[in-house]
């Protein structure tokens, strides 16, 4: 499905809008695995997000989603559609993410969505060199690099004797350096929107740092799925949370980090190392993601749970989908949905 | 792993084969009835047989034909089933409707497939080739697929997608030249089992014909004079022997150095 949009009359439309997406992975005897479910999610040109949440909490779905590389074999409802910018009077197409042909979707890839991968030391070709792998960058979408071009590239992200380094195996490069060169890959049409999956999880703290920083400055838009809370501040303005397929907090990342609304936004901050005091545990499971859920998906690890909240599935209200919180978000109009306290306590020794 | 004694002997066979027939030049299909079933001496190293032929220059004529049909029908195979093994991967329905042909194949005999091929296309060395290709391909594709289904879920392909790549020229320019590489032992110790069943073959009259030089065939005129003229045997039996125990052992080092790494 594609529609047309004036590009300027689209200002301040988002760049990216998810309404009711639900995907389901088929499973054995009729049973799927529900990767996303109802996910309503729009980002703004310009706008940096940031999706955290425990593994399997449909985090790497809702990444594919926006890419347009859900497996065929999934079920999908609902809506994913990019509407990129144009110059100001030009028509652009709108790109329905999940249902276009595949014609079309490769169109997207790369040239409209850039994407960073988790490893990058398994996200290059073994058998051929880094320069390789990079000039495919520009070649999938029809445009050429010289190697001069191409090292300038690599000189502006901090490798080191770029012209030296192309041709070398990425056997021989070490994970930052990679990963440095995925986003110089991922960034080569620059795409209004850069997808990042966990883009640190392979590099130590400094260097996790240096990287999303360098993310920062080389896109737009920026969505970056991540486990680690702490680097949170000062990278992206909006915190997406999500818990068993489901987004259960989205606020702006100040507020989210001071403020959680959400019982298990609170867990998961608690659940941080801070100097002094033990991290929290969150005790159970996720819950299966076999069958529909009837009732917060959080109910049976959640501290504050009471037996209304069994009754019907939470909706994303005020940035936060938590029956508790809306109903002390009622009894405080105009003010914050909810405090949990997430600061530090002492406990320690 | 110390040096690669398998390659060694490969290399030992091959550069006979190849430089041999160039050194030692002569006719070997030359009769000379008066020098019959000669033993080992200074002009005839490895002796004559029942026709005064002289066996040496037969076993280096020989193996060419018998190592190029070999090499031939790996080749093939591993070409057909690299084409059809990619093929496969495709989703619904043309995928699973290859799998399951290439499957019900690999689930026939191989050697009485052939033998029974043979015997639709005629005895010949020609027709012994292809009907080895026949069937021989089946096992590469099958392979294959399943190399090339494991790579398609690597990140680096992932990562090929995400630049906007389509499915062809990810399997062309990525999945292929690394699942050639991993079947490439597969087919190197598959080299040795079909020279090895070309032999066979062609002693029991379905390759080669007399007076061609073969080494199976050799083994079966060997076995009407084994007891008059032993070294008959020697030359056809070492030289098979020596190839299969070369592939095995470049194929035991070659894991043996994948494992270490």
């Amino acid at each position: 499905m594609t529609a047309p949009v004036t590009a300027g009359e689209a200002g301040g439309a988002p760049l990216v809008r998810l309404d009711g997406l639900d995907v389901v992975y088929p499973g054995r005897r009729g049973r799927g695995v529900w990767a996303l479910r109802q996910v309503d999610l729009q980002i703004g040109a310009g706008e940096r997000v940031a999706v955290v949440g425990e593994s399997g909490s449909g985090k790497t779905t809702l990444l594919r989603a926006l890419l347009g590389v859900l497996p065929p074999r999934a079920r999908v409802g609902g809506g994913a559609v990019l509407c990129p910018p144009g110059e100001p009077g030009r028509e652009v197409a709108t790109v329905d993410l999940v249902g276009a042909p595949e014609r079309r979707l490769r169109a997207v890839r790369g040239r409209l969505v850039g994407y960073v991968p988790q490893n990058p030391q398994a996200a290059f070709d073994p058998l051929r060199s880094v320069g390789h792998h990079l000039r495919e960058a520009w070649a999938a979408h029809g445009r050429s690099i010289t190697d001069r071009e191409l090292a300038a590239e690599l000189e502006a992200v901090g490798i080191a004797e770029p012209a030296r380094a192309l041709g070398q195996r990425p056997a021989t490069w070490s994970g930052g350096m990679l990963q440095r060169a995925a986003i110089v890959a991922a960034t080569a049409h620059e795409p209004p929107l850069v997808l990042a999956d966990e883009p640190t999880s392979a590099l130590d703290r400094p260097l996790a740092r240096t990287m999303l920083d360098l993310l920062r400055r080389r896109s737009l838009s920026l969505v970056v799925v991540t486990h680690d809370l702490d680097l949170v501040p000062g990278l992206v303005d909006r915190v997406v949370v999500m818990y068993a397929g489901r987004i259960v907090e989205d606020r702006p990342a100040a507020d989210l980090l001071r403020h959680p609304a959400h019982p298990y936004t609170a867990a998961l901050l608690r659940s941080l190392p801070r100097p002094g005091r033990l991290p929290d545990d969150l005790p159970g499971d996720p819950p299966p993601l076999t069958e529909p859920d009837e009732g917060c998906a959080f109910a049976p690890r959640c501290s504050r749970a009471e037996p209304g909240c069994r009754d019907g599935v939470p909706v994303l209200a005020g940035g936060v989908a938590c029956l508790l919180a809306h109903r002390q978000g009622a009894d405080a109009p105009g003010g914050p949905p909810d405090k949990v306290d997430p600061a530090p306590e002492a406990v320690a020794p | 792993m110390g040096p690669a004694v398998g390659g060694v002997l490969l290399m030992a066979v091959v550069g006979a084969v190849v430089v041999g027939p160039a050194l030692a030049t002569g006719d070997p299909d030359a009769q000379d009835l008066a020098i019959k079933l000669r033993s080992p001496s200074s002009d005839h190293w490895l002796g004559t047989d029942q026709y005064g032929r002289d066996l040496l220059l037969r076993l280096l004529h020989g193996g060419r034909l018998s190592l190029s049909a070999a090499v031939v029908i790996t080749a093939t195979s591993v070409l057909i089933g690299l084409m059809v093994g990619l093929v496969a991967t495709l989703p619904r329905p043309v995928g699973p409707a290859i799998t399951a042909l290439v499957d019900t194949l690999v689930a026939l005999p191989s050697l009485v497939m052939a033998l029974a091929v043979v015997g639709a296309l005629g005895v010949g060395m020609r027709n012994l080739v292809v009907a080895f290709v026949i069937v021989g391909w089946p096992f590469y594709a099958r392979l294959i697929r399943g190399f090339a289904l494991e790579r398609m879920n690597r990140p680096d392909i992932d990562a090929g997608r995400a630049m906007g790549f389509g499915r062809a020229r990810l399997l062309g320019r990525h999945v292929a030249p690394a699942t050639v590489r991993s079947v490439a032992v597969a087919a190197t110790l598959d080299l040795g089992y079909t020279l090895a069943a070309l032999a066979g073959f062609s002693y029991l009259g379905l390759g080669a014909e007399a007076p061609t030089a073969e080494w199976g065939l050799m083994l079966r005129d060997a076995q009407m004079f084994f007891t008059r003229a032993p070294w008959l045997l020697l030359g056809p039996s070492a030289a098979i022997a020596l190839t299969v125990l070369g592939t095995t052992m470049l194929v035991e080092h070659a894991h043996g150095r994948q494992r270490s790494r």
